[in-house]
């Protein structure tokens, strides 16, 4: 099963994700922050990051831009997963800075479910 | 000069009368007196000329007495036989039958000028008058005659009476040149001789006669008779003659005023030494004894060639002086005649110029008095195109005239009807107009005074007068300047001056208007005060209106992090994923899902409302359709679910220019209320049409619950629910109609909901939009 790192630093929220996706069989790994982030990335090599925005210190769109720019993580696929949900937001996340899915909080299960799918690729 | 035309017309016509006559009569009376002078000059030479000839033939007389006498046998016969006392009885006897009367002398000498027979003196005899030059001449067989002087010697000889005849004492004359004795006692004789020869032809003797011209008047009176006919003037001769010895006179027809000949009296100097002196002609004007004569004076000379005498001959130059006078008083009568006619003929043509004038001066005096009336001249020269041209002039006049006093009537109406005192001044700072409010205030009187003085109550010219800057600029000059009154209360007065210019548009004064502003200025000085307040209150709003978006950002934020765990959980419990749940307990979670559900929207709305202000919008030219499809196409899902059938009645060509994003939202937000508030089964429709030229309409209507009337304002209130049921059963935010009337009130438009007219339930949303943006 594929392996998926979430990174929120709300642990509420990094629990929750986790659970969702354990019950469907994924493999998780979790961090609070960016350092981690990137520290567990190098570790695990996930196959997909769902990422938080509003982090202290290093934000989510920081932390991609690191990812991104490290040839060996640059292909991991990146789904945001935002307390930031203005319509104009989710476009510039999607189809300016091109991350693979936006997810607005509070997301329903489903939704999560079906856009981790889809950018693993199954 | 006060003098009138028609004065200046006679004055000028009899100058120039006048001056003609005087320049005519000065030129007549010198070519008169020239030519008088001239012609009885030349008149008097010839007169003396024939008075020489008549002296001539006198003396040519007294020779054919002496040649005739000679023929005598009693004389001659007497002589050639040497009989000297039958010739001396015979001479004597002759004499006095024949020549006592016609000559004064008659002797005969034998052939050596020796006396043999005196016919006057018979006992004197024997003596010689060889010495004689005529004798002399006769004595060589010639009969000679001349003008002789004889002495007193030679006279007594001949006859005593003779030399009594001649004896003259000179009368003293005045003028005449002084000589050294006072008298005269030789006398100037017609002298005449000839030879008598015997039978063989020898000269035998010399008869010689002569006559005394002394004392005797003949002569004189001859010549006068023949030349001046004896014509008097004025009880005296007009020709005078008289005959000089030397410088007396002998003979003459010159009476002194005692009305006795003139003789004895002296010829003047310069005629003396002119002709005595000198031996020429003397032609000119003199004076004789006691009157004026033009006169002609010649030398009289004896056989020898001495001048021995002077031949005079005058005319009176009174009758020529007074003819002069005849002219000049017939010419001055002329003159006269000339002054009068000249005055008539003046005073016709100063009228027929005057009375047209006059009419023309009592035209101009009418439009003075401001009546147009033209004047009446119908002359054809330069009066009438005067008259024609003055009545041009008064018909322009008075249309100037008339509008002239409307334009004046009307700034004078303008004037009066302002509120505030207004006046014009001079450039001396007088008030030359105010209107009523002005005269009000400050009396009727203020016309002449100074306007600092009336309006400020200075004595000088205000420093700040407005006036110092007009004539600057010449511009309109707006002052307000600050005056206490006598209590001591400020006030202040705005003054706006405005130049008046003449004709020339030189400034010629300036009218000001004073409005007192005190009111207006405190109420400016409140409401600068309450401005900054305000700005300070609006800047703060913002400053809190910005903290305010940020806070609900944030918050919206903040509450959407509890939502996602809320959410989760409750749906993992929901589907079992975290153990058994009772159907009661299915039912709370439910209820939890829809609340986070609607708080979820609610964070959105309000976060939309908040931020709409602050958001950059784009404005570009879009099809009101499209705009219409994208938002239909957010309902596709929800659609079915309620069966509502959707009608979209919009037309391609409804272009306007607009933030598509946010009139999306417009549609979304309208839609969702209509598909929320419709039950399955009923429909919704949007319409659209061009409402005018530049407006379009757009309804969407629905068949739902519908509005009450008196909800039809509240619903776009912000959080208004038109009641709380309907949040329950529709889970509306209450902003959704906020935002957007919101945005519809951003694109300039309109929008208000009524009842459906068309069905029993259902409300129609209008909404009008400007198809330009601005």
């Amino acid at each position: 099963m594929a392996k998926i790192l979430v990174v929120d630093d709300e642990p509420d929220t990094v629990d929750l994700v986790k659970l969702v996706l354990e019950t469907e069989g994924y493999q998780t790994s979790v961090a609070y922050n960016g350092e981690e982030a990137l520290e567990m990335i190098k570790i695990d090599k996930p196959d997909l990051v769902l990422l938080d925005i509003m982090m202290p210190k290093m934000d989510g769109w920081a932390i991609r831009k690191k990812i991104i720019d490290n040839e060996e993580t640059r292909d991991i696929p990146i789904v945001m997963l935002t307390a930031k949900a203005q319509p104009i937001d989710k476009m510039i996340g999607l189809h300016v800075i091109g991350v693979t899915d936006y997810i607005t909080k509070p997301f329903g299960r489903q939704e999560l479910i079906d856009s981790v799918k889809k950018a693993i690729g199954e | 000069m006060e003098t009138s035309i028609s004065k200046r017309f006679a004055f000028a016509f009899l100058v120039i009368t006048f001056t003609s006559f005087f320049i005519a009569g000065g030129m007549g009376v010198y070519l008169f007196n020239n030519m008088v002078q001239t012609t009885i000059q030349n008149e008097i030479g010839h007169d003396l000329d024939a008075a020489d000839v008549i002296f001539q033939t006198q003396l040519t007389n007294t020779e054919e007495i002496v040649k005739y006498s000679s023929g005598y046998s009693r004389i001659r016969d007497n002589l050639i036989n040497n009989d000297s006392a039958a010739l001396r009885q015979g001479l004597f006897d002759i004499y006095n039958e024949r020549f006592n009367d016609t000559i004064d002398i008659l002797t005969v000498t034998d052939k050596h000028g020796v006396v043999i027979a005196r016919a006057r003196n018979p006992a004197v005899f024997g003596d010689s008058v060889i010495d004689n030059s005529l004798i002399q001449q006769a004595l060589t067989g010639e009969t000679i005659s001349s003008t002789e002087i004889m002495t007193r010697g030679g006279l007594l000889k001949e006859s005593e009476l003779l030399a009594v005849q001649a004896y003259m004492e000179f009368t003293p004359t005045p003028k005449a040149k002084p000589r050294p004795d006072t008298n005269s006692t030789s006398g100037m004789v017609l002298m005449a001789a000839t030879p008598i020869f015997d039978y063989e032809g020898n000269l035998a003797g010399v008869l010689y006669g002569a006559n005394l011209i002394n004392r005797d008047f003949a002569i004189v009176d001859i010549i006068k008779d023949a030349l001046f006919k004896n014509v008097e003037y004025d009880g005296r001769d007009v020709g005078t003659v008289t005959i000089f010895q030397e410088d007396f006179r002998i003979s003459t027809n010159v009476f002194t005023d005692s009305g006795e000949r003139a003789i004895t009296t002296r010829v003047s100097q310069e005629v003396n030494e002119a002709v005595l002196e000198r031996g020429e002609s003397w032609n000119s004007r003199a004076f004789v004894v006691n009157a004026w004569y033009v006169t002609a004076y010649k030398p009289i000379r004896n056989f020898d060639g001495d001048i021995i005498g002077i031949m005079y001959v005058g005319i009176l130059e009174q009758p020529y002086i007074d003819a002069g006078y005849k002219i000049l008083w017939a010419y001055l009568g002329f003159l006269f005649l000339g002054f009068v006619s000249s005055m008539f003929i003046a005073r016709y043509f100063t009228k027929s110029i005057i009375s047209p004038i006059k009419k023309l001066i009592e035209g101009t005096e009418a439009i003075a008095k401001g009546e147009f009336k033209g004047i009446d001249v119908i002359t054809h020269d330069e009066i009438g195109e005067l008259a024609n041209a003055f009545n041009d002039m008064d018909a322009k006049l008075q249309n100037t005239m008339a509008d002239l006093i409307s334009s004046r009537n009307e700034i004078e109406a303008i004037f009066e009807s302002i509120s505030d005192v207004a006046s014009a001044q001079d450039m001396d700072m007088k008030i030359t107009f105010a209107n009523r409010l002005a005269k009000d205030m400050y009396g009727d009187d203020i016309i002449g005074q100074f306007c600092y003085n009336v309006y400020e109550g200075k004595s000088e010219v205000c420093d700040d007068c407005p006036a110092t800057s007009l004539l600057e600029t010449g511009g309109v000059v707006r002052t307000i300047h600050s005056k206490y009154d006598n209590e001591g209360v400020q006030s202040h007065i705005e003054t706006t001056g405005s130049p008046l210019k003449d004709e020339q548009g030189n400034i010629s004064g300036m009218v000001m208007i004073r409005r007192d502003v005190t009111e207006q200025k405190t109420l400016e000085n409140e409401l600068r005060v309450s401005y900054v307040n305000l700005e300070t209150a609006y800047e703060e709003l913002k400053q809190l209106d910005k903290m305010k978006s940020e806070l609900v950002a944030n918050i919206s934020h903040e509450i959407r992090t509890p939502l996602t765990s809320i959410r989760g959980y409750t749906e993992l419990m929901l589907d079992g994923t975290l153990g058994q749940t009772t159907n009661q307990q299915l039912k709370g979670m439910k209820v939890v899902l829809r609340n986070v559900d609607r708080l979820t929207r609610m964070i959105s709305n309000v976060l939309d409302l908040s931020k709409f202000d602050q958001q950059e919008r784009v404005v570009k030219e879009v099809g009101l359709k499209e705009i219409i499809k994208h938002a239909v196409d957010d309902f596709e899902n929800e659609i079915p679910y309620k069966s509502i059938g959707i009608t979209v009645d919009v037309s391609d060509n409804l272009i306007l220019e607009c933030d598509a994003d946010a009139l999306e939202q417009v549609f979304i937000n309208l839609l969702g209320n209509a598909i929320k508030f419709t039950d399955k089964g009923g429909s919704v429709s949007i319409q659209a049409y061009y409402e005018d030229e530049h407006h379009i309409h757009i309804e969407v209507i629905d068949t739902g619950v519908g509005i009450p009337e008196d909800k039809f304002e509240l619903v776009f209130d912000r959080f208004y629910q038109i009641d709380a049921s309907s949040t329950r059963k529709y889970g509306g935010t209450g902003l959704g109609l906020a935002i957007t009337k919101k945005i519809v009130e951003w694109h300039k438009g309109t929008i208000w909901v009524r009842n459906n007219p068309n069905g029993s339930s259902g409300s129609v949303f209008h909404i009008i939009l400007p198809r330009k943006h601005n």
